[in-house]
């Protein structure tokens, strides 16, 4: 039974009636645990404590805290107090925090206390006081119990993690999250009993409402996973009967690799299925016998466990091959398209029921459409209601009632939505042809990079120069990789041929959720290219 | 000492950054001397946990950078286990 819900706090009070005994929220690695019950029963106290500081409905607090229980806890307190919360990410440098907290005008931040030492210096310069969550629980026996905010009240200022813009401060309410979370489950008709493995910073806003808050509304249980080692995480989802977790690109390989490596030490697989690239591993994979392949699955959910349903994959797209290894393997996967002003969750599939490449359809309540220039336009209840202080960036990116999304996309005849790339990425080159870099990468893979991305060098006459960007791997001399070079522009349609290869020592300069800085690493290139490799 | 332990991590080094074993040094700091990204470093210490048979505290992974460091920490782990054995 899906809950009324007006306010985010709603989650937990109707938790705390429904199921008050039943664990929410709890560490892998250390004892400490919160029960629904105990959950509202100390939002309500941490909301007690940050009214008696003198904050007021609307106030802005930072939430600075490593992820784990007290999180989540610090987010529902802040909620429940009438207070907008700031989440930060975590390791984002203390400088960056003061931004934050000078542009959000807060004068209180929830952190951890390892972390006190660094950005708490440069926030008492700016008369911001820190405090834990523990410290705040015991600055008060009393609890706040009545919500005095309304449904269409600022619940979060969210900063993008967007990949062509500086970060901006993103404003959702409660009616905006609570949207998102009732489309959601309309989508995924959720039978309940969810286990959910927390391993993305829940300041991003796809872990907080997709992978924290959805699996509390139908009382599920979070499992924070601790340090990300691929060993442990794997571990984790059996001993935990864990059914869900959300991944990013690179975690979601980290851990395929983990999981094979384990079959390669059963003996279920060859030591080759475990290295080289995706494509290739599906490749070899995709040889094996049918009963072969039954033995692997069995190998598989022995050590994932019988529980786990899939992983929900977010903040970029997926390399090639992966999607299959996964379906060789068993293992379940939802894709998807959504960003932080979209409340986040735009379109979901079930990997295995989309045709390949797309991310799904749009949520039920949400409209999608293709402006004539490609770009994806969203409209529904989720959209956020603007960039906090920036009316200019608002009103360019809010357009009666449609967001623009900044990214190109097509819907095919069965409603699928498919990603094309960024369009403040597109490059606009010399002879008038359009490319986004999406397209051009595929034809530039090879065993000699590590990495390689197609990224914008400023040309002389202000055009876009495309230029292939790579990170060799050890073996192999410049003139191997020159040659390699040559070879793949020969092979690539005339289209996508690429004049310009610059090779760095440098692993490419991705955001904290990975996603690749083309523009910034367009501009680094461009100070210092020169025909030679540069590192 | 504990020569044994640093061959194994180095190799294990070697094999998960596709880079030449001999060549790594005990103090070379894996992120800024050898541009580990902090998802290999992540791979790294969960095959030091699993060839050696260790977990490794939690609070000290940050600072698990060298070969040297990462050694020290296997027989520090190894010798709490032998004064609380492992159920």
């Amino acid at each position: 039974m899906t809950p009324h819900l007006t306010t985010l706090t709603d989650i937990i009070s109707f938790g705390a009636d429904r199921f008050p005994d039943r664990v929410a929220l709890e560490s892998s690695a250390t004892p400490h645990a919160l029960t629904y019950r105990q959950l509202w029963d100390c939002a309500r106290r941490g909301a007690h404590a940050l009214r008696r500081r003198g904050l007021e409905r609307g106030d802005r607090v930072l939430l600075a805290a490593p992820p784990g229980p007290d999180w989540l806890l610090a987010f529902f307190s802040i909620e429940q107090a009438g207070l907008v919360a700031v989440p930060i990410p975590d390791g984002i440098g203390a400088a960056l925090v003061a931004a934050v907290a000078a542009h959000t005008q807060t004068r209180v931040c929830i952190s951890g206390p390892e972390q006190m030492a660094g950005p708490s210096t440069a926030l008492r310069a700016g008369q911001v006081s820190c405090v834990t969550m523990p410290g705040l629980l015991d600055e008060t026996v009393g609890t706040l119990d009545q919500q005095n905010h309304a449904s269409d009240a600022t619940a979060l200022l969210a900063f993008t993690s967007g990949s062509t813009a500086r970060p901006r401060a993103v404003a959702l309410s409660h009616a905006n999250i609570i949207a998102n979370l009732r489309a959601l489950m309309a989508a995924r008709q959720s039978d309940g009993a969810e286990t959910m493995l927390s391993m993305l910073p829940p300041a991003h806003l796809y872990e907080l409402v997709v992978g924290q808050l959805a699996p509390l509304v139908v009382g599920g249980r979070i499992v924070y996973a601790g340090p990300l080692l691929p060993n442990r995480l794997v571990n984790a989802l059996g001993e935990h009967g864990v059914t869900r977790a959300l991944a990013v690109p690179a975690l979601l390989e980290a851990l395929c690799r983990e999981v094979l490596g384990g079959l390669v030490e059963r003996g279920a697989v060859r030591p080759a299925c475990q290295h080289g690239s995706a494509v290739g591993i599906a490749m070899k994979l995709r040889q094996l016998g049918a009963p072969e392949r039954e033995r692997l699955r069995l190998a598989v959910r022995d050590r994932i466990g019988d529980a786990f349903r899939g992983v929900g994959l977010g903040g970029a797209a997926i390399g090639p091959g992966w999607p299959e290894v996964l379906a060789l393997l068993g293992i379940g996967m939802d894709v998807g398209y959504g960003l932080t002003e979209a409340g986040p969750l735009v379109s979901l599939g079930w990997a295995s029921n989309c045709p390949p490449g797309s991310v799904g359809r749009p949520l039920p309540g949400v409209a999608v459409r293709i402006d004539p220039h490609g770009e994806i336009l969203v409209r529904s209840a989720a959209v956020m209601q603007g960039y906090f202080g920036d009316a200019a960036a608002t009103s360019a990116t809010l357009e009666d009632g449609w967001l623009r999304t900044g990214d190109r996309g097509y819907l095919d005849a069965d409603g699928f939505l498919y990603i094309a790339g960024r369009l403040k990425e597109a490059m606009v080159t010399a002879a008038g042809d359009t490319l986004h870099p999406e397209e051009v990468e595929p034809y530039y893979a090879s065993r000699f990079f590590a990495e390689h991305c197609v990224v914008p060098l400023r040309g002389s006459d202000g055009n876009d120069v495309p230029a292939l960007v790579v990170v060799p791997r050890q073996q192999g001399s410049d003139e191997d990789l020159q040659r390699e070079f040559g070879e793949l522009r020969a092979a690539a349609p005339a289209r996508y041929r690429v004049t310009t290869m610059v090779c760095r020592t440098e692993p490419l300069p991705r955001t904290l959720l990975g996603k690749l800085k083309r523009r910034e690493l367009g501009a680094l290139c461009t100070q210092t290219s020169k025909p030679a490799c540069v590192n | 000492m504990h020569t044994d332990i640093e061959t194994g991590v180095r190799e294990l080094i070697g094999r998960i950054c596709k880079l030449d074993a001999s060549s790594l040094r005990r103090d070379d700091d894996l992120v800024e001397r050898l541009g580990v990204d902090s998802l290999q470093g992540l791979q790294i210490l969960a095959g030091v946990e699993k060839q050696f048979d260790v977990r490794l505290p939690d609070d000290e992974l940050i600072t698990l950078r060298t070969i040297g460091k990462i050694g020290a920490a296997i027989v520090r782990c190894r010798e709490s286990e032998v004064l609380s054995p492992k159920f």
